[in-house]
């Protein structure tokens, strides 16, 4: 298979970059999903795609074959241009009780019932930090959920910098999710552990200073998003502060690469959406000049996320020495304390080696330990090996 | 509405929707059981942490990113 100009990802950012590209190309668009939306626009029916852009649904990438060759499951994916629209997944903080089923991702539970969980009825508790764990919260309420607590990280004097930046299209949107939106929001507020029988039952938190005790039947945490980069690095896009490194066109550091949405930086829908349609008209000749003040403007809200729902100190100290880290293979604060390097870490403990890849807890053991993982190695996801082997030539 | 079986035992849910969230439909959270004998439930829900595989027609896939379709067969807590 051959790609004039592939998007890989189809959520805002792909999309929007399918879609300007298509004016002057041929497209393909592909994602490890079932359905085109992304996290934010999941299993939304009205999306279409304009009709030269070829659709690759649930087609997960194994690996890089050269720097102009994916290899999708069993076949081989050459291109001419790539924009990589990977996007970001939720940063998870462990905390005593974290592993209890019950306890989901905050992003977690916004997937899942865009996927048909049904919540009606259930008590949640969202807690963590950024501006999802209100869409979240919102989300829940509309499906019948009853959420008893928002708990922001942040103290109100740290999120002020980030309401100042809210357009007013934004505000207007946040008063549509309806007066009910902000009951229960609570800054300054933190959980503590989670706990149940074989399930989550209760958790504890301390709300301004307080420690509260709080039943429910669902727990979403997020503590933010980290962006998936690891098809990036493999193609040898260099990085700059933990984000593909972008110029104004969304060009990377290699020829023929570009990079929109959140693995460029943390910037939500409009940014997203913005660079999408910059790299897609970048890819393709196409002129991008009215679209650059727009995208500087967006760089000033990522800056001004980043500062406004920073971590404090406490929220890194919540495991305990038997908490566990890394999910997959069941390893310990106190057994990964003893590395002072992810490799010895690796070898020893068997950190990071199991099916996720170390996705969950590189981010967790870099942020709590300084443990610092080299960035992917292949397979990018985890595959039986057959899918490594190409059945036919490139 | 399709007919999945969990298990051995057939059950009818919407059409549309994740295997993961047929599951927890039902009340089912518990997806695996860790390496050290712990419960488990999905984390993600997008495909990431891998806690909800499950055998699927006999082949370990995440219940997350996989709809349901007529005469799936899920088993639970497969490795
Ligand atoms: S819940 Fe994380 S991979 Fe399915």
């Amino acid at each position: 298979m051959h790609a004039e100009v592939l998007v890989v990802g189809a959520g805002p950012a792909g999309l929007a970059a399918a879609r300007a590209a298509s004016k002057n190309a041929k497209v393909t668009l592909l994602d490890d999903n079932a359905k085109m939306g992304g996290q934010i626009w999941r299993n939304r029916p009205d999306l279409k795609l304009p009709a030269n852009v070829q659709w690759l649904p649930s087609s997960g990438i194994a690996g890089v074959l050269d720097e102009k060759t994916l290899l999708l499951e069993g076949k081989a994916l050459s291109f001419d241009q790539v924009i990589l629209c990977t996007g970001a997944r939720e940063l998870h903080l462990p905390f005593p009780g974290w592993t209890l089923p019950g306890v989901l991702g905050a992003g977690g539970l916004q997937a899942m019932i865009k996927n048909g969980l049904d919540v009606a009825g259930k008590t949640i508790v969202v807690a963590g930090s950024g501006p999802l764990l209100l869409a979240v919260a919102a989300l829940a309420r509309q499906k019948g959920a009853k959420v008893l607590k928002i708990l922001e990280q942040a103290p109100t004097w740290q999120l002020l910098p980030f309401l100042r930046a809210l357009s007013a299209g934004k505000i207007l949107q946040a008063a549509q999710m309806g007066p009910q939106t902000l009951l229960g929001y609570n800054p300054d507020a933190y959980l503590l552990q989670a706990s149940g029988e074989g399930q989550l039952q209760q958790v504890i938190c301390q709300i301004q200073g307080k420690t509260v005790q709080l039943e429910c039947d669902l727990l979403a945490v997020g503590f933010g998003l980290v962006p998936n980069l690891e098809l990036a690095v493999q193609l040898g896009c260099r990085l700059d502060q933990g984000f593909i490194q972008v110029d104004d066109t969304c060009k990377t550091s290699q020829k023929g690469i570009y990079a929109a949405g959140e693995i460029t930086g943390i910037g939500g829908l409009d940014r997203a959406l913005l660079q999408g349609e910059i790299s897609g008209l970048a890819a393709t000749n196409q002129t991008i000049k009215n679209l650059v003040p727009r995208l500087r403007a967006s760089q000033r809200f990522v800056r001004t996320l980043k500062n406004s729902f920073t971590l404090r100190p406490e929220v890194l100290k919540l495991a305990q020495p038997d908490t566990i880290v890394c999910r997959c293979e069941d390893v310990r604060l106190s057994q990964a304390q003893q590395h002072d390097n992810w490799r010895s870490a690796k070898l020893h403990t068997r950190l990071g080696m199991g099916a996720c890849q170390g996705r969950t807890c590189a981010p967790i053991c870099q942020i709590l330990l300084g443990l610092d993982s080299p960035q992917t190695r292949p397979p990018i996801f985890a595959t039986p090996l057959k899918n490594l082997l190409l059945e036919e030539e490139p | 509405m399709p007919e999945i079986q969990v298990n051995g035992q057939p059950l009818n849910v919407k059409a549309g929707i994740s295997v993961l969230a047929a599951l927890q439909n039902q009340g089912i959270w518990t997806t695996r059981t860790s390496v050290s004998g712990e419960p488990r439930g999905a984390l993600c829900g997008m495909g990431v942490c891998f806690e909800c595989r499950l055998q699927v027609d006999g082949k370990i896939q995440k219940a997350c990113q996989l709809m349901v379709q007529q005469g799936m067969k899920v088993v639970l807590d497969a490795r």
